[in-house]
């Protein structure tokens, strides 16, 4: 029951990613500020704070948490700990529309950065991802629908995927290798108030819908003939489920380039902390993914000043130990 | 030949009056602007920019197309001199609406380019006739190599790059390198486009009278020695005659006013190397 | 209120539609290249236990699924309360009916048992102290109330499936009459001191007007509790009858196909298989 101690949590939580979000904000290569003077900022000042560490501060919020929730919905919808988004082809789908759009700039000369508010390349990249995703879907709703069908053509098509990607590689010069490395570790690099727009707007959405059906995400849990039983209308919600994470991540990987571990382990940490229903899942995975988010981008903008390290690296860092405890701690478990 | 550009642009330096504070990306407009001896005035480089050896020492603000918006702004750079393709391109648009004044330099490795660039840091130095001067010199100079007459056989030349120990890379047509032999009246003996990875086979069907190596890739690879017992290497008349040409690792950044003397020494050593 | 005298000997009566909760006709559904399955007609009505009954592989189960609404029939209807299954989505069909499965996903849900019995609110508008009252109380007649913490997939399949039964009396809560509670072998994994536990839930149910179809195996047990038998085989409805006749050795000995005694044991009969 969501009594007393799991709503504490929550708001401790939420204490937690306020602190990470101060602290990113005060912390950087030009300079770090203290608490006071991060209001009313003159000058060079208020420059670096409001025109990039502010939209970079706020992406990095809505980046984690949006990668946090499609994390969460995609471990319902696949009733399994170790989903993820890159499960439905997403990541690599984006990957290798991002890998056309460096090989366009670079040999073609087709810039798409001159409009679109510079968000040009990652639409294109978007563009693949949902390419990929539909691919999937449609290839498992042929095949039955059920879960493990999807599982396998997501599967096939991020080989598929991966396999063009490589021929690309193979044919790339030094620069485009190192756009393509780059890409794959991830970054928030692209942090400006239109690419944050975008991002709060996905994450958002896609937090209200998940929000409004967290008692059906529930019933998910028990596999879809218990859900039906229950009353969940099983095809339509996993539908709107699936188009709710390629959207969102979707999105964001376009943006972001390749963010490992936020959307495994957020949700598993929340698990830990609050339990397994949604009503506070939601929330508790939110909120932990963009504190991690902070933090990771707050290390990379900060430890190689004035260079940056790819955020992927950090998050792997951060997030790779916790994955072997997890997989080691569900083996015993598995063993009792 | 620096010396030369050095004093043709410094002379117009008086002009040149205010402080700055550059942030350079990309080797060659790094190189450049040494070269025009505002060296000491570069505050931070990208991680690209290993020559001249001193700029080693300076900050790095990251790749070439991967630039950090605050890390540079940190440095409060003035001016900021790039290569086309520094990125991203946001991150350059916030440099500019912060005031740093941004130059770009064309990369290409043909001539066209490289005179563009001797223009363009002019300017930036603040002497614009005197870049003007010694660019139409760098034309002058590369045209009267390209118009001698080449002999009826050139000697076959193979330009091997070497990136670590494992990597052996050979330059194609449409690269600094062939630009190099070609003026220097030899023909290159890899027919591809661009660099790519050679193995043994490549290395003995190119059948090439002369190896071409930069000093720095000799090196790495342990010296002449070395080189010789690289596999496909021994079927080659270069192999078999042990003819060996090294070049200054800096000459393959592009063409500049260098070029033109760099080919003639080639040349001269091309020939050195036949008599074998 | 459940009298003697309702219980007729034919499957459906042909006027009774009102107060009917399940009517289900002509029926007729492909199971797998050998069995399609057949069904006339198959009803159920308030406060009545109907027990299925057959050898395995009967399609009791495809059945089953099929009244539930979870699988459409190829050919056929399924009202209940008068509406037709297709006319009920999902949400309106937990509101009237319940199921309790045969066996359990056995998934790495992370919930606990007493949030998979709670899931019950997603067709019921209760408060959510009502909830853990009537969650504990649930728990507590079925000898759960220990394991409501614990987490659902380190229970033992006895206990999943109480908890699932507990879920299904919470969805059958306020509103039994007219309730359908459709059960799959609900004692394959229960002791006798649980299995009673559930009978006795699922006499109460009975008695508040809900109607009750159970697939069994325990012939006895559906003799003794049961209103009316069907008797299922090779897909096919093969008998119906008000449950105290059913004890007829040669009936049970051609559905089985396995020789049977019938044994009197004061007022009781019972029928074992015998070799």
């Amino acid at each position: 029951m969501f009594g007393h101690p799991r709503s504490f949590k929550i708001y401790l939580l939420a204490a937690l990613a306020a602190a990470a979000f101060l602290l990113a904000l005060s912390v950087g290569a030009a300079r770090d500020f203290s608490l006071p003077s991060l209001f009313g900022p003159q000058g060079f000042d208020r420059d670096i704070l409001l025109d990039i560490r502010l939209p970079r501060v706020l992406f990095a919020f809505f980046a984690g948490a949006g990668l946090a929730l499609t994390g969460v919905i995609m471990q319902c919808l696949f009733r399994n700990p170790l989903a993820e988004p890159f499960l439905m082809g997403t990541s690599a789908g984006a990957m290798l529309f991002a890998i056309i759009a460096i090989f366009a700039a670079g040999r073609l000369g087709i810039h798409f950065h001159a409009g679109l508010s510079g968000l040009g390349p990652a639409l294109f990249s978007f563009i693949g991802a949902t390419l990929a995703f539909s691919v999937v879907l449609h290839l498992g709703r042929s095949t039955g629908g059920q879960v493990q069908f999807v599982l396998l053509a997501g599967i096939a098509i991020n080989a598929i995927a991966s396999s063009a990607s490589g021929v690309f590689i193979f044919m790339a010069n030094d620069r485009e290798l190192r756009d393509i490395t780059f890409w794959n570790l991830g970054s928030y690099g692209a942090a400006t108030y239109p690419a944050v727009a975008l991002a709060a707007v996905v994450t958002i959405a896609a937090a209200v819908v998940a929000v409004v059906m967290h008692r059906r995400l529930d019933a998910l849990l028990l596999g879809d003939l218990v859900a039906f039983d229950l009353g969940v209308k099983v095809k339509q919600d996993r539908r709107l489920l699936f188009i709710v994470v390629v959207i969102c991540q979707g999105a964001l990987v376009s943006l972001t380039g390749m963010i490992a571990f936020i959307a495994l382990v957020a949700p598993h940490l929340a698990r830990m902390a609050v339990g397994a229903t949604h009503r506070a899942l939601l929330p508790a995975s939110i909120l932990i993914g963009a504190a991690i988010s902070l933090l990771a981008d707050t290390f990379a903008r900060k430890l190689a000043a004035p260079a940056e390290i790819p955020l992927g690296v950090l998050t792997g860092i951060m997030g790779a130990p916790f994955f072997l405890y997890m997989l080691i701690r569900h083996k015993k478990r598995s063993e009792a | 030949m620096k010396k030369a550009v050095l004093c043709l642009l410094l002379t117009g330096a008086a002009f040149a009056t205010e402080k700055k504070r550059i942030v350079s990306v990309g080797a060659i407009a790094s190189e450049l602007v040494c070269e025009i001896g505002a060296c000491g005035d570069i505050v931070a480089t990208d991680v690209t920019s290993v020559y001249p050896p001193e700029l080693l020492k300076k900050p790095k603000v990251g790749y070439v197309t991967r630039l950090s918006a605050e890390g540079i702004l940190a440095l409060r750079p003035t001016h900021m001199v790039v290569i086309d393709g520094a990125g991203p391109a946001t991150v350059l648009d916030q440099l500019k609406q912060s005031g740093v004044k941004i130059v770009k330099v064309p990369v290409g490795i043909g001539l066209g380019d490289a005179a563009k660039r001797l223009e363009i840091l002019g300017e930036f130095a603040g002497n614009a006739p005197a870049a003007k001067k010694l660019s139409q010199k760098m034309r002058a100079d590369v045209a009267q190599l390209s118009h001698q007459k080449k002999s009826k056989r050139p000697p076959k030349v193979l330009f091997i790059y070497a990136r670590g120990a494992q990597t052996l890379l050979a330059m194609g047509a449409n690269t600094t390198a062939h630009e190099l032999i070609e003026l220097a009246g030899a023909a290159n003996a890899f027919d591809a486009e661009g660099a790519k990875p050679v193995n043994a086979e490549a290395i003995a069907a190119s059948q090439a009278d002369i190896v071409l190596i930069p000093e720095g890739s000799l090196a790495g690879l342990g010296g002449a020695e070395a080189l010789q017992k690289i596999p496909g290497f021994a079927q080659t008349p270069a192999g078999k005659k042990r003819r060996l040409v090294t070049l200054e690792d800096s000459l393959l950044a592009g063409m500049g006013p260098r070029t033109a003397a760099a080919a003639r020494t080639l040349r001269n050593k091309i020939a050195e190397a036949m008599q074998k | 209120m459940r009298s003697q005298a309702d219980v007729t000997g034919a499957n459906c009566l042909p006027r009774d539609r009102e107060s009917e909760v399940l009517r289900a006709a002509n029926i007729v559904h492909r199971i797998n290249a050998q069995l399609t399955l057949n069904v006339a007609e198959f009803c159920a009505k308030p406060g009545e236990f109907v027990a299925v009954l057959g050898p395995n592989g009967a399609g009791k189960t495809t059945l089953m699924n099929i009244l539930a609404g979870g699988l459409k029939p190829r050919h056929g209807s399924v009202s209940l309360a008068g509406k037709n299954l297709r006319d009920l989505p999902a949400p309106e069909l937990a509101a009237r009916r319940a199921v309790v499965r045969a066996s359990s996903d056995g998934l790495a849900t992370g919930l606990t048992a007493r949030e998979v019995i709670e899931l019950a609110s997603l067709s019921q508008r209760i408060s959510p102290r009502l909830l853990q009252t009537l969650t504990v109380a649930y728990a507590r007649a079925l000898d759960l109330e220990a394991r409501l913490g614990a987490d659902f997939t380190v229970l033992s399949s006895g206990e999943k499936q109480r908890v699932h039964f507990a879920r299904a009396l919470l969805q059958a809560n306020g509103r039994e009459p007219g309730f359908l509670l459709l059960l799959d072998e609900p004692f394959a994994h229960l002791d006798a001191k649980h299995a009673q536990a559930v009978t006795r839930e699922l006499m109460q149910l009975r008695e508040n007007g809900a109607a009750i179809i159970c697939i069994l195996h325990d012939i006895n047990y559906a003799a003794s509790y049961a209103d009316r038998v069907v008797f299922m085989k090779r897909a096919g409805v093969v008998a119906e009858l008000p449950a105290k006749e059913i004890m007829n050795r040669s009936l049970l000995e051609q559905i089985y196909e396995t020789p049977f005694a019938i044994m009197r044991q004061g007022k009781k009969t019972y029928a074992i298989p015998t070799n």
